[in-house]
């Protein structure tokens, strides 16, 4: 069960994939005199314009993991490598102008800066960075047009449903056209019907724009949008499968591989398709 | 968007959470800036009038300190509800220079905008704060000029307050850890310890001080208490240690003792089983742990606020009772012997009098000084004059025989217990030759204050066999019954007369010493009503941004319990005694205090200020009620749109 990732490489092995997120032996270990091991020696590459979902049962080290690739927990040991660059060599402030420039986050309870409107909520990242009014008011068009959010955006956070704030935020994740896209649980507080909405964008703009998407569920409707998804269990990598060409036979094999994995019961969808 | 307009919508669009913040700020401002129109108007600069100036430059100085403590702490509270908010913002790239930034704008932002109100609102209020001067120092009027100096002084000392503030509370933010900035305000259920030990000396603590402040009335009870009481006199510092303990036990009592009832409480099964009991006795024991700090505070702020506005109030209404205690006799003129002009400078006093058209009673003693060869000073009145005098004050007239003496005190307050010359049980006068046992002790001063040390009244036989004579004064005492009316003659004799010689004669007048009480304590009213009023609006402000930023956790956890069938009414009822507990044990425990401060000013003071004290007390629970009120409302109708009903 020792887990190593082989680098997927294309079936012509000439073409050389661009490697985008790349972790080496990465281990976290919290705690002092009592030790408990988040992660265990896990080995990961992801390349450009995957779509790579993270599961495993509740406490299995999944949002750990996310964390140590959002360059906001670095790990015991191990190195990470986006874009062949170790953001924990970084000193803070090219640490904050790495993510700026580079990532884009999607959060469960999307965080949303309730004193902003909606547009604003998206423009920040352009904000921190100095860009011109011109520019974010452009770029703010083009992507609000994108997620179908233009008549909300001189709404304020308060104003608007789950699904439009999620929208929202993944407008914010992606504004400045990241290298990485990281979801934690993105359909996590949503119903049914927003959370198949927000998964089909997720599919249309890693495919439209080709960003990279690293995403964290244990949902695995949601799961089986993604190209392929890795099963970690208690900190360890544990399996990981491929889709093929139907989504709905990939919802499957996730939830085979959920109830191998055990875990909690309302984790998984206990009624098997077929 | 840009990022001086990101600041400045975070502050527009959060009217909410900054108003009441807003509104303290404003308010100490505008009091900040109308004193300092006051101190820097032309005439009052220009009379230097020391104890003015003092007592107004000094009240500056407590509000700004203060200021700087409100200002800090309510960024402080600010910052801590928006962890979350600065997690986001972290992951999202900002750096935290920028984040630094961010803060400091913000505060920038309000502290500017509560500065110009400030100042407008005291430019307006200066004006009427200008008229309430002039009446108490009595001058004619103090005009309305451009108060060019105030603004600066003003907005230089705030600005700085702000900048400080700005600069140092954004290192207190623990940027270093995104994660645990965006899991937020979260509280972990954790178990609430306490120490029984710490418990005990909360109210050991709080004992002493208030034994300490009650005793010198708990004098002449008991011989083993009286030692006590003695003993806590010669403490030094005694004054320290009190507050001490009292700020101690105050802390400790919210940090402990509060706890230990809540859970005592709790052991009592039945009651805390009975309906909504348990909901609000377990919530309250979080709610208190996590805001110790601020009760503590909000505590001790009021009890300064309360301590301060019930003794000035109680010092500037009982002005004209310590005078006429201080001065029993409206004027008193007192001659040595080597005065050539006595008899001309009374028929001065005679005629001035008569003239200004008062009414008086004229009482004439000689009172000899006596200083022994052991350098002891006594001075000694027959007893014809004496009885003489008293018959004016109402006193029982004496008779004594030629071995007898009757010690008359010189201060107000005296106790004879604890005066030593007046615990004296024999009088040795002319080195020997007359031996004298003290028989009484005159009820009051009989002369004024301060004057004739050690006097003694002897049978008039023996006062004509006294050879011994330092010195013959002639002391003449006015009684006249329309004092207060007296400052103009007495300003006219003070241009005749003067203060008087040195070595041939002196004189003193109720009316002066009134007036100088009076101002001076009419100013400290003054003052000591808006640094109170400051005060209490900044522990309120405290509790309000509490309440506030509780809301979300709060809100959360009525939903759920509502879902399992809580009603509306009883969350009402839940919520209300929370809000009340918070809302005013703070207010009993600050007026306890301020009871036992009260104490300590009543030794100084000859009448009760009791009924000063329940007046303050009494107007303080009515905007405490009143503020409780609408808070309440404010939060039941927040809560009323989430739960099920």
């Amino acid at each position: 069960m020792h887990g190593y990732l082989k680098i997927k490489v294309s079936k012509d092995e000439r073409v050389l994939k661009l490697e985008i997120l790349k972790l080496n032996h990465i281990s976290k270990i919290y705690g002092d005199k009592v030790q408990f091991c988040a992660l265990k020696d896990i080995n990961l590459s992801i390349e450009k314009g995957e779509f790579v979902g993270i599961m495993g049962p509740s406490g299995s080290g999944k949002t750990t993991l996310l964390n140590v690739i959002s360059t906001i927990d670095p790990p015991t040991s191990g190195e990470v490598l986006i874009n062949g660059e170790n953001p924990y060599r970084l000193d803070n402030s090219k640490l904050a102008l790495f993510r700026r420039r580079k990532l884009g986050f999607v959060f469960q309870d999307f965080n949303l800066i309730d004193t902003l409107t909606i547009g604003e909520n998206i423009v920040l990242p352009l904000t921190l960075d100095g860009h011109k009014v011109s520019t974010m008011d452009k770029k703010l068009k083009e992507v609000a047009a994108r997620l179908n959010i233009e008549n909300i955006i001189n709404k304020r956070t308060y104003e608007v449903s789950g699904g439009q704030a999620q929208r929202t935020a993944i407008a914010r994740a992606i504004i400045h056209s990241p290298l990485l896209l990281l979801a934690d649980e993105p359909t996590g507080n949503l119903d049914s019907k927003a959370a198949k909405d927000v998964m089909e964008l997720f599919e249309s703009i890693n495919r439209d724009i080709g960003v990279t998407t690293v995403m964290v569920t244990h949902d695995p409707r949601s799961a089986s949008y993604c190209h392929r998804v890795i099963f970690i269990k208690d900190g360890q990598f544990f399996n990981e499968i491929h889709r093929g060409d139907s989504r709905q036979k990939f919802y499957q094999q996730i939830i085979d591989v959920l109830s191998l994995l055990g875990g909690e019961t309302n984790d998984v969808f206990p009624i098997r398709f077929k | 968007m840009t990022f001086f307009q990101f600041a400045l919508n975070n502050v527009k669009r959060n009217t909410r959470v900054y108003l009441a913040y807003f509104l303290s700020s404003v308010f100490t401002i505008m009091v900040f800036f109308s004193f300092a129109v006051n101190l820097f108007h032309p005439v009052i600069a220009s009379r230097n009038g020391g104890a003015i100036e003092l007592i107004m430059g000094q009240t500056e100085v407590a509000i700004l300190v203060f200021s700087f403590l409100f200002v800090f702490i309510s960024v402080n509270a600010f910052l801590k509800v928006r962890s979350k908010e600065f997690g986001t913002l972290m992951i999202l790239g900002m750096s935290k220079k920028q984040l630094r930034r961010l803060v400091f704008l913000e505060n920038m932002i309000i502290g500017c905008l509560a500065i110009i109100a400030g100042i407008t609102m005291g430019l307006v209020f200066s004006k009427f704060l200008l008229m309430v001067l002039s009446s108490i120092l009595s001058f004619e009027s103090l005009s309305f000029y451009f108060p060019f100096e105030a603004i600066l002084l003003t907005t230089v000392f705030f600005i700085l307050i702000f900048l400080g503030i700005s600069v140092l509370t954004p290192l207190i933010i623990r940027t270093s850890n995104i994660i645990n900035l965006l899991k937020g305000t979260k509280r972990p259920n954790r178990e609430i310890k306490f120490s029984i030990i710490q418990s005990f000396v909360a109210i050991l603590l709080l004992g002493i001080g208030y034994f300490m402040a009650i005793s010198p009335q708990l004098y002449d009870i008991h011989p083993f208490l009286d030692e006590i009481v003695l003993l806590i006199e010669n403490i030094p510092y005694a004054e320290v240690i009190l507050t001490t303990s009292v700020v101690i036990g105050t802390y400790l009592f919210f940090s402990q003792l509060s706890i230990f009832i809540l859970h005592w409480m709790k052991r009592n099964r039945s009651f805390y089983m009975n309906k909504t009991n348990m909901l609000w006795i377990s919530d309250l024991i979080y709610r208190i742990r996590d805001n110790t700090r601020m009760l503590f505070l909000v505590t001790i702020l009021s009890a300064i606020a309360f301590t301060a506005i019930t003794g000035v109030y109680a010092l500037s209404s009982v002005v004209k009772d310590e005078s006429l205690k201080d001065n029993p006799f409206a004027l008193t003129f007192t001659s040595y012997s080597s005065n050539d002009n006595e008899e001309q400078q009374i028929k001065t006093i005679d005629e001035m009098l008569e003239s200004y058209g008062f009414k008086y009673e004229k009482y004439k003693s000689e009172v000899i000084k006596q200083v022994s060869k052991g350098n002891y000073t006594v001075h000694i009145i027959k007893q014809s004059d004496y009885n003489n005098r008293v018959s004016a004050l109402g006193l029982e007239q004496v008779v004594l025989d030629e071995d007898e003496a009757l010690l008359v005190p010189v201060y107000v307050r005296f106790d004879p217990r604890r005066d030593k010359t007046l615990s004296q049980k024999n009088i040795v006068l002319d080195e020997g030759e007359i031996n004298l046992q003290v028989v009484g002790i005159a009820p009051k001063v009989i002369f004024y204050s301060g004057l004739f040390r050690n006097l003694v009244v002897v049978n008039d036989e023996t006062y004509n066999r006294i050879t011994n004579i330092q010195e013959k004064y002639h002391s003449y005492s006015y009684d006249i019954p329309d004092w207060l009316n007296t400052l103009e003659v007495t300003e006219k004799l003070r241009e005749i007369l003067g203060v008087g010689e040195h070595g041939k004669y002196f004189w003193s007048t109720r009316i002066e010493g009134y007036n100088l009480e009076n101002q001076n304590k009419k100013l400290f009213l003054y003052v000591g009503f808006f640094l109170g009023a400051i005060f209490f609006l900044g522990a309120s402000s405290f509790l309000y941004f509490r309440l506030y930023t509780d809301l979300n956790q709060e809100k959360s956890k009525y939903i759920g319990i509502s879902k399992l069938g809580l009603s509306f009414k009883e969350m009402k009822k839940v919520a209300s005694i929370q809000i009340a507990v918070l809302f005013f044990v703070p207010y009993i425990l600050a007026t306890i205090h301020t009871y036992f401060a009260i104490n300590v000013l009543q030794t100084v003071l000859y009448s009760s200020v009791l009924n000063q004290f329940l007046t303050v007390i009494g107007v303080f629970l009515i905007l405490n009620i009143i503020y409780f009120i609408s808070v309440r409302s404010r939060y039941i109708n927040y809560l009323k749109r989430f739960i099920v009903q």
